[in-house]
């Protein structure tokens, strides 16, 4: 009883992504909307199938991303994210152009967030920047040890959230979501 | 004049793939090499993928039945190389330090006295 929540969740992500791979197959009879028939069996028994598998890798407590809001700002996060992108992207690519100017260190970043899915994102944030790359997380403090192409003039090892982007905070962006 | 865009679109993300490239071989060890394939793996993927997004669009304006062939399976396949480049990325970096590869090249290093704590209060848990 205790799986029930992570068997469904598992088996509508496998589903949705099921829909997604073969749409289109609809063919002249026996189709709903865009899908036909027989794909549409398939993929509910193949998730299913999924949903049991994955039913023991679910270990959250919280249900705070539960709340479709929360996806909502998730969804207009992007649009920071992309801005602190083509910032990260250009930089990376003139550092290329130009040559030997980078000043590479690992810097302690202490973002102070509260949940593991904040961390999460975060810690994949900086990541997917070119730039920045997370090396490492203290699991219990959330401390995140981050490789920087560039730390800076005056180097220090533990670095404010804020100061690992160019322009905008994404840190408040993500407390802002996940807390 | 559509087609121009996703021409321009094309070379923009072999051009970023190409200046990754150069990086990888251009920066002086492994942790700045990971940068470098990062911007393979952001820009280069994503102004690809925004091109053939936007030919699907033409067919749709043109009425063709393909169009969501390749608009979903493009978005789809965005999603998952953004999610898949970021864990690898940070698969890779942190399995080298742990593995005793420290960067060469380095103005600080945060993690060189906290790295043998960290193991040994995740070696307690476990």
């Amino acid at each position: 009883m205790k799986s029930i929540v992570p068997f469904i969740s598992a088996t509508v992500a496998a589903f949705i992504i099921y829909l997604v791979l073969s749409i289109g197959s609809a063919g002249e009879t026996n189709s709903i909307l865009l899908w036909s028939v027989p794909e549409l069996i398939i993929g509910l028994i193949l998730s299913i199938i999924t949903g049991l598998l994955c039913r023991k890798l679910w270990q959250g407590k919280r249900y705070t991303m539960a709340n479709p809001l929360r996806w909502l700002l998730l969804a207009v996060y992007i649009i920071p994210f992309v801005i602190e992108l083509i910032i990260a992207n250009l930089t990376v690519a003139w550092k290329i152009l130009t040559g030997r100017n980078i000043r590479p260190g690992i810097v302690k970043l202490t973002p102070g967030l509260k949940t593991d899915a904040g961390a999460l994102l975060l810690s994949a944030s900086i990541t997917f920047q070119p730039g920045t790359a997370t090396v490492d997380i203290n699991e219990k403090t959330r401390e995140m040890y981050i490789h920087c192409l560039d730390v800076g003039d005056a180097p220090v090892k533990g670095m404010e959230s804020g100061k690992i982007f160019a322009r905008l905070d994404l840190a408040k962006w993500i407390r802002r979501i996940t807390e | 004049m559509i087609d121009t865009v996703i021409v321009i679109l094309v070379l923009l993300s072999l051009f970023f793939s190409i200046l990754g490239v150069i990086g990888l071989f251009r920066f002086p060890d492994f942790y700045t090499r990971i940068h470098a394939a990062g911007l393979v793996g952001s820009f280069g993927v994503l102004f690809a993928g925004f091109a053939v997004l936007l030919y699907a669009f033409t067919l749709w304006a043109a009425g063709e039945e393909a169009w969501f062939n390749y608009g979903a399976h493009v978005l789809l396949a965005l999603v998952v190389v953004v999610v898949t480049a970021t864990t690898s990325t940070h698969a890779i970096a942190r399995s080298a330090y742990r593995s005793g590869n420290t960067p060469k090249v380095h103005v600080i290093d945060a993690l060189e006295e906290d790295e043998p704590k960290m193991m040994a209060q995740e070696e307690a848990r476990r």
